[in-house]
């Protein structure tokens, strides 16, 4: 990838984590909130393949990782398998329709949210309970996919029109 | 381009090993040295930051809110309907700082029944993910803020200070299932561990099982060295178990302070010479609609005997201090007013 899309995709990874914890975090409908860091990983993976994705993943999740409260590394690994993955799905189309990262972003949250879950309850954290993710497993993937056509467009436009393969 | 090559797999799996060789250190180390290092270098990049961009972001909110389409419409449309949304802004700041002001006023007033030694904060980003209730305030080390230290709002206990930078600092909030809290029932005295529950009310556990609990009495924090501060106001009882143990009794408690909606905080930096007992809970509670109660009138007869006869109820006033002995059960404390039951 040449560098000013590198250096375009580190900012706007920055961006999105700033508006996660500044802005979008504080939308807390229903007890759950939007991923912002999540679907822009997705979305940057499917304009620019698994290498982006997951390079992008593993990066914004380490910080946020630092930057919160919960077990370092772990969102490192989860956005880094969410990014890799989502790339890989981007091989199977020839062109992307309005729909396509919207599901993709859906299926990635439900798989984030669980790993999540899963890591977590593995490390004996205590705040992983029944409650909880199943709300962000329903709630949240469904802003993610409400999010998806915005952020999209964002990338799409950022890097300068539409991938081809 | 979009190839799954070789190199990349090889990546991916290098990424994948780090990751779970982070997630193993931090597991074992729990607050390890040199990952506790890396995470205040990246709250010290990303606190003035996080700074910034609340101070900038605040105001976009609000001009978004109100300025509306302005899109295919003549000039004057334009220009009353620009003049009207800056008035709407100005009115919106108005009685946004109208809002701040009084929860200012309440919060002082909390902290001075509570003889508490504060820092006063603002919240400028809260915790990313829905497992996680945290917020981060914009004072830090330079404002004289430790690990540990209580931090409440107007309304009563928000949380704990679990990380500092110098110039921000996070806070665990009380909602969060690791964040635990010694509670004692105001009205007599019984207490136990009161732990948060994310989205739902906090639980209470009663170390004195065969206790009479009703609903919508207040619990306050016991002070515990090292720990919460006495006499912060938590929650009221929501709901008691009818289930009795040999132990313990589980009581749900509805917390005071509204975890998604914080603005201004006050981090206690040097806890009071005396326990407040029941002291800073005597005003009435938090109640929606903004009434300003800056400080609550002195008690008629200073009586610091301890007088069997309570206080009549419903007039709140200041008690110099509650009661002379721990051993004698708070009586200074009228019954709950039923404004408070949820």
């Amino acid at each position: 990838m040449p560098a000013n899309r590198v250096a375009v995709l580190v900012l706007s990874l920055f961006t999105a984590l700033l508006l996660q914890v500044t802005v979008v975090a504080r939308l807390s409908f229903l007890g759950a909130k939007p991923d912002l860091v999540l679907v822009t990983v997705v979305c940057f993976a499917l304009a620019d393949g698994p290498g982006a994705g997951m390079g992008a993943g593993f990066g914004i999740g380490l910080v946020e990782d630092l930057l919160g409260s919960h077990t370092l590394g772990l969102l490192a690994l989860i956005l880094c398998v969410v990014g890799y993955a989502s790339g890989v799905i981007r091989s199977y189309f020839d062109r992307l329709s309005t729909f396509t990262p919207m599901l993709v972003v859906g299926a990635m949250t439900a798989v984030a949210v669980m790993a999540y879950a899963g890591i977590g309850a593995l490390v004996g954290d205590p705040r992983i309970d029944e409650d909880p993710v199943v709300r962000s497993l329903l709630l949240t993937s469904f802003y993610d996919v409400v999010l998806t056509p915005f952020v999209f467009a964002a990338v799409t436009a950022l890097r300068g029109g539409p991938a081809t393969s | 381009m979009y190839r799954d090559s070789r190199r990349t797999r090889v990546v991916l799996a290098l990424l994948i090993l780090t990751s779970f060789t982070l997630i193993t250190i931090d597991y074992r180390a729990g607050d390890g040295t040199a990952l506790r290092g890396l995470r205040s270098a990246a709250a010290t990049v990303f606190g003035p930051v996080q700074r910034a961009v609340t101070g900038v972001v605040r105001p976009i909110g609000n001009a978004l809110a109100t300025l509306g389409d302005l899109g295919g419409l003549n000039d004057e449309v334009k220009d009353l309907q620009a003049e009207n949304a800056d008035l709407k802004n100005q009115l919106h700041q108005v009685d946004d700082l109208r809002r701040e002001n009084d929860e200012l006023r309440r919060l002082n007033g909390l902290t001075t029944r509570g003889g508490y030694k504060t820092v006063r904060c603002r919240v400028v980003a809260v915790g990313a993910d829905n497992f996680e209730w945290t917020a981060t305030v914009d004072c830090g080390s330079r404002d004289g803020i430790k690990n540990d230290q209580t931090v409440v709002n107007a309304d009563g206990l928000v949380g704990k200070v679990i990380e500092v930078a110098p110039f921000t600092a996070q806070v665990l909030l009380a909602a969060d299932p690791e964040f635990t809290v010694v509670g004692r029932l105001a009205a007599h005295g019984t207490s136990g561990p009161v732990t948060g529950n994310g989205v739902k009310p906090m639980e209470m556990q009663l170390l004195e099982p065969t206790a009479k609990v009703t609903k919508g009495e207040a619990i306050v924090s016991q002070g515990v060295q090292g720990g919460i501060v006495a006499g912060v106001p938590i929650g009221v009882v929501e709901s008691v178990s009818r289930e009795r143990s040999v132990l313990t009794r589980t009581v749900t408690v509805k917390p005071f302070v509204r975890f998604t909606a914080l603005d201004v905080v006050a981090v206690v930096v040097q806890p009071p010479r005396k326990d407040p007992r029941n002291a800073v809970l005597l005003t009435a509670p938090p109640s929606p609609t903004p009434t300003p109660s800056p400080t609550p009138p002195a008690c008629p007869t200073a009586t610091p005997s301890p007088s069997p006869s309570p206080t009549p109820s419903g007039t709140p006033c200041v008690m110099p201090s509650a009661s002379p002995s721990p051993s004698t059960p708070p009586r200074t404390f009228g019954p709950p007013s039923p404004s408070r039951t949820p």
